[in-house]
């Protein structure tokens, strides 16, 4: 009925809580609210109990329990899980949301009682009613059932009972017990001495394999699970067991007398195991021992027993198998009373007791055998015979074989000791004859193996000993020197090394010791490469290092390892061709860095600065180590952009090489102090690899900033000579043409004055003659008269200095002519004796005294006129220009002196100041006003002389004198 | 008496100082350059020629050198007369003093009456 359905139902009055309150403390039925209870918080958790929320008076009643017990109901009633399905109801019908009903009877936790059930949810809530039928009066069968199952209570309290005396006696007993339940084998009992053996470990509730993992491995839970799928009980009286326990991390041995049973529920099907087992760990080692000693006194008297078998089946077997034939013979006609089977394989089956020899083997009668059995028989003195020949019929092929046989014929004495019989013992020795003779051969086959490997042995000998390597065999572990060869010995000239350990020979090559010593251990071959030998200077030998590389092999007799051999190869060419290799490298390498140029290799096409030398690190201003490895562009940035990538992928692309002159480079490198812009001379050469690719270039350059701005420098300068050049040669034209004008000029004014003196000295030379004429002519009264006597005083004195000036013009042209007059060696005395004639009326005037000085046969290469003009206006002059005062003195001196001739003429006249003396040779210089002259005479010497080539100087001082003096180059 | 010279004022003077000095008389024959002194002299009759000869060296159409040349080849006059050369040029006079020249006396220009008295003493002591 819908709730929608009863609340329309009910009167509106009292309130439905009090109606349902009273409903419940009236209801008969025991009324209760369960709320469930989950395993955990998970939404999926199982739903584990109940909680009680309300029970109402009857069901307080009923079930003795408060309103609300604080329990849950598997707490109060636990059997109630188990038992008649109660919590599975509760719990189905929850989850169903169904309502549900249950009847069942309960005879657990201390209810007995028929119970019927009502539930259903409501909400999180469970609701139950539920009656009992405790207070109704029960039928006679249902008394009858009840008193039967109060007798079946007290029964199963009477087993209870027992089973907990069970229970006890086996948590008591001496033994290990523990029972399972389900195909999982989950412990459900475990007594002490079972926990005994595992104190740690918590059984009840876990399964074996849990428990006790290694059950799985060591077959003990196959046992289990066989068990309880066969229901067979499995006993072993005594499994061996190893036991891991906390104490004894070791495992422990142990044997247990165990026994599996299975359980059987009431229905009879196997429910669980018990397992009992007990220690018999003690008892099976005491046993084991015992056992031990069984067997080993069993084994012994096994090995007695079969020994002693063994030699009876020997014994035996040499009766039955032995190769020897033997027989007795009785009597003196030898017949056969004993013989074997070797016996009668001998007699080709001949042999039949009773038989004489004779009979049996007559082939050997002629043999001599009788005879010989005749004689030990007769003697009684045994015969013994060995490698006898002797002719025996052969059965396979019928014919007589030859056989060598070994024998003794030994006489047989009764107890009288008289001889009654004779033992034949016969060995066939063919075989071993024939062996004996086959090995004899083979010795001496052998014989001639071991002379020839003798003489290999002496062959390899040889050939160590001349060997060009150096060979030694150290022996023992302390490495005797056993053998060496000359090679060897050479590498120690003079040291006595035979015999010797290595320590001995070469105390102090400890690496070589240790080498050598672990050779000989482990079997390892070693070298050592190019160990230099110093050898001693010997006689007629300069000391020298030799390089040998040495192998060590271990030497082996037999497999095992008996010594260490030694091989040393004489490399000395090979390392001496090697230092030279790299004395030439480094010799490239010393020239790739020390040369001029700067050289650079730059490899592929990122141009990776692969080596560069101090030079070119110079250039760009860098250090080699911060460049190398790098691509160049970003090693120098700075020459980026110039081109300098076009041209080397060119050059890669092309493989041609490329030469740049004197080009200009931008390069960032001001703090070296070089120019930013540089010029060089540059090759780039592609470098190939050995596949003929190009694969990188090689770049070799020059700076040439300094040339290059020298150069530009020295054509600036040169231009500018050029110009300055031009103007000189201008100028020197013009200095030509003036030159020559001024020569043209000069000879015309020579010409001039040449003409001027001549022409004018006609005319005056007239005018002279026409005043005297006049001066005659005039009447005397005329010439008294004082104004016409002063006037032709005046006219006489005009026409006289117009001839001293016409004269001494002459003079002057005279220069000219002098140039064109030849050079003579010219005698000095003669001419200065002519001088002096003509001047003798002026030297009377001037009563002076002229000493001369010229030594005869002096010459100077001179002009004999212009020597004659110096000469004369000297002493003139000095005639001319003597001091009143005194006396005029004049000397005349000519000598020959290192510099060339030198003319002085002395005087103690009126001298000259030193301004005087700077204008004396000028033209027209008079310096005394008080003589008469013009002036021309010393500039005219003057000029004669210098033309000449001569020199001529002055000293003078006023008021003293004057020294001329003239020097003609020698 | 013959005066060769080319100047006339020259041959004036000489004129008057021959006449002055030696008051001669006679007739002085003057020619301007060696040509006409030649043809004077060819001119002459034999004894009838000059007994002195003033010639100067420097004159136009013959000079005073080519006059010596063609005087040598004359025929030798009877008195030889007195030859005296007369030049300006100190030069001339050494040059001719150095050859062989049919020349009596050599004179600086100008002639004066000093000069001609003395050459007068040197050429003719006796007189």
């Amino acid at each position: 009925m819908p709730a929608s359905a009863l609340a329309s139902l009910l009167p509106a009055d009292p309130s439905p809580a009090a109606l349902l309150e009273a409903l419940l403390a009236v209801s008969l039925t025991g009324v209760i609210l369960f709320r469930p209870v989950y395993a955990g918080a998970a939404a999926d958790a199982p739903l584990v109990d109940l909680a009680y929320e309300y029970l109402n008076p009857a069901a307080q009643q009923m079930l003795q329990l408060p309103a609300r017990p604080p329990e849950t109901f598997l707490t109060l009633f636990p059997s109630a899980a188990t038992q008649e399905g109660v919590f599975a109801f509760y719990r189905d019908t929850f989850l169903a949301g169904q309502p549900g009903q249950h009847q069942f009877n309960y005879q657990h936790d201390g209810l007995d009682g028929y119970f019927q059930l009502a539930a259903q949810r409501q909400g999180a809530l469970l609701v139950v009613s539920f009656t009992d039928t405790n207070n109704q009066p029960r039928t006679a069968a249902e008394q009858a059932l009840r008193a039967s199952q109060a007798r079946e209570q007290a029964a199963r309290q009477e087993a209870e009972q027992e089973r907990r005396q069970l229970h006890t006696v086996l948590s008591q007993l001496p033994a290990q017990v523990a029972t399972y339940r389900g195909p999982d084998h989950v412990y459900d009992f475990v007594n002490a001495r079972y926990q005994a053996y595992f104190p740690q470990q918590a059984f009840v509730g876990r399964s074996v394999a849990q428990a006790l993992p290694e059950a799985a491995t060591n077959g003990v839970l196959a046992l289990f699970d066989q068990v309880y799928r066969t229901g067979d009980a499995y006993h072993n009286p005594e499994q061996e067991f190893w036991l891991t326990t906390h104490d004894h991390p070791q495992p422990q041995q142990l044997f247990l007398s165990f026994t599996l049973l299975p359980l059987r529920d009431a229905l009879g099907q196997v429910s669980g195991l018990l397992d009992f087992s007990y220690d018999v760990t003690a008892q099976v080692l005491a046993r084991q021992q015992v056992e031990q000693l069984n067997q080993e006194l069993e084994a012994r008297v096994q090995a007695r027993t079969a020994q002693l078998s063994a030699q009876q089946r020997a014994l035996g077997q040499i009766l039955a198998q032995v190769p020897a034939a033997i027989a007795t013979l009785a009597g003196p006609e030898h017949r056969y009373s004993f013989f074997n089977a070797p016996y009668q394989a001998l007699a080709a089956q001949r042999t039949v007791l009773g038989q004489t020899v004779a009979e049996v083997f007559p082939e050997v009668v002629e043999q001599g055998f009788i005879d010989l059995l005749d004689q030990v028989y007769a003697t009684g003195q045994p015969f013994i015979g060995t490698d006898i020949v002797i002719m025996l019929h052969d059965e396979a092929t019928g014919q007589p074989e030859q056989r060598y046989v070994d024998f003794i014929y030994q006489p047989l004495v009764d107890d009288n000791q008289q001889t009654v019989g004779v033992l034949a013992f016969i060995l066939d020795v063919t075989e071993r004859v024939r062996a004996r003779k086959q090995v004899e051969m083979l010795q001496a086959a052998m014989l001639a193996t071991t002379q020839r490997q003798a003489q290999a042995r002496e062959n390899v000998y040889q050939l160590f000993e001349q060997a060009p390597a150096a060979i030694c065999l150290l022996r023992a572990p302390d490495h005797r020197i056993d053998y060496l060869n000359p090679a060897y010995q050479a590498l120690f000239p003079g040291q006595q090394l035979h015999g010797k350990t290595l320590h001995q020979a070469q105390p102090q090559a400890r690496e070589v010791l240790a080498l050598v010593d672990g050779v000989y251990q482990t079997g390892t071959a070693q070298t050592q490469r190019e160990v230099a030998v110093a050898l001693p200077a010997t006689a007629g030998q300069p000391a020298t290092t030799r390089y040998v590389d040495f192998l060590y092999e271990a030497y082996r007799e037999q497999d095992r390892i008996v010594g260490v051999a030694l091989f040393g190869t004489d490399v000395t060419d090979r390392v001496a061709a090697r230092q030279q290799r790299d004395a030439q490298q480094a010799d490239q390498t010393r020239l790739f860095a020390q040369a001029p140029q700067a050289i650079v290799v730059l490899r592929g096409r990122s141009f990776i600065i692969e080596q560069a030398n101090e030079n070119a690190a110079l250039i760009w201003g860098q250090p080699v180590a911060e460049v190398l490895g790098r691509p160049h562009f970003e090693a120098i940035p700075s020459s980026a952009g110039q081109g300098f990538e076009q041209l080397l992928t060119g050059v890669l692309d092309s493989g041609e090489a490329v030469v740049l002159h004197e080009v200009p480079i931008e390069l960032a490198r001001a703090h070296t102090g070089r120019p930013a812009t540089g010029y060089y001379s540059i090759l780039f050469k592609p470098l190939r690899d050995e596949h003929q690719q190009v694969s990188g270039v090689a770049v070799m350059w020059t700076e040439q900033t300094d040339q290059v701005l020298a150069r530009q420098q020295v054509q600036a300068l040169n231009r500018e000579l050029a110009a300055i050049n031009e103007r000189l040669t201008a100028t020197n034209k013009e200095l030509h043409e003036t030159n020559a004008r001024l020569t043209r000029a000069n000879t015309d004014l020579g010409t001039f004055v040449y003409t001027a003196s001549h022409d004018l000295k006609a005319p005056i030379s007239n005018i002279e003659g026409l005043v005297a004429a006049l001066r005659e002519t005039l009447p005397a009264a005329v010439q008294q008269d004082e104004l016409i006597g002063q006037l032709l005083g005046l006219l006489d004195n005009t026409v006289q200095r117009f001839l001293d000036t016409i004269a001494q013009l002459t003079d002057l042209s005279r220069l000219q002519r002098a140039y064109e007059e030849p050079t003579e060696l010219l005698a000095l005395a003669p001419v200065v004796a002519g001088v002096l004639a003509d001047l003798a009326p002026a030297i009377a005037e001037a009563g002076a005294d002229v000493q001369v000085q010229v030594p005869a046969g002096l010459r100077v290469s001179f002009t004999p006129t212009s020597m004659r003009s110096i000469i004369f206006n000297l002493l003139s002059n000095a005639l001319q220009y003597r001091d009143p005062q005194r006396p005029a003195r004049v000397q005349l001196r000519a000598e020959r002196q290192p510099q060339g001739l030198v003319l002085t003429v002395a005087d103690n006249g009126l001298g000259l100041t030193d301004s005087q003396q700077q204008r004396l040779f000028q033209v027209f210089q008079r310096l005394h006003t008080h003589v008469a002259g013009l002036g021309v005479g010393l500039y005219l010497i003057k000029r004669l002389i210098e033309n000449a080539g001569a020199r001529i100087s002055v000293k003078s001082k006023a008021g003293v004198g004057s020294t001329f003096t003239v020097t003609f180059p020698a | 008496m013959l005066l060769v010279d080319d100047d006339s004022t020259t041959n004036f003077l000489n004129q008057l100082l021959l006449k002055r000095t030696l008051g001669l008389t006679e007739q002085v024959l003057v020619a301007e350059n060696g040509q006409q002194a030649l043809a004077q002299l060819r001119a002459a009759t034999p004894g009838g020629g000059p007994q002195l000869i003033l010639l100067d060296l420097n004159m136009p159409v013959m000079n005073g050198w080519e006059f010596l040349a063609a005087y040598q080849q004359l025929p030798p006059a009877t008195p030889r007369p007195l030859l005296v050369l007369l030049s300006s040029s100190d030069h001339d006079l050494a040059k001719a003093r150095t050859q062989q020249l049919p020349v009596d006396a050599f004179l600086t220009k100008p002639l004066n009456r000093e000069k001609l008295l003395t050459l007068l003493q040197e050429q003719f002591p006796a007189a």
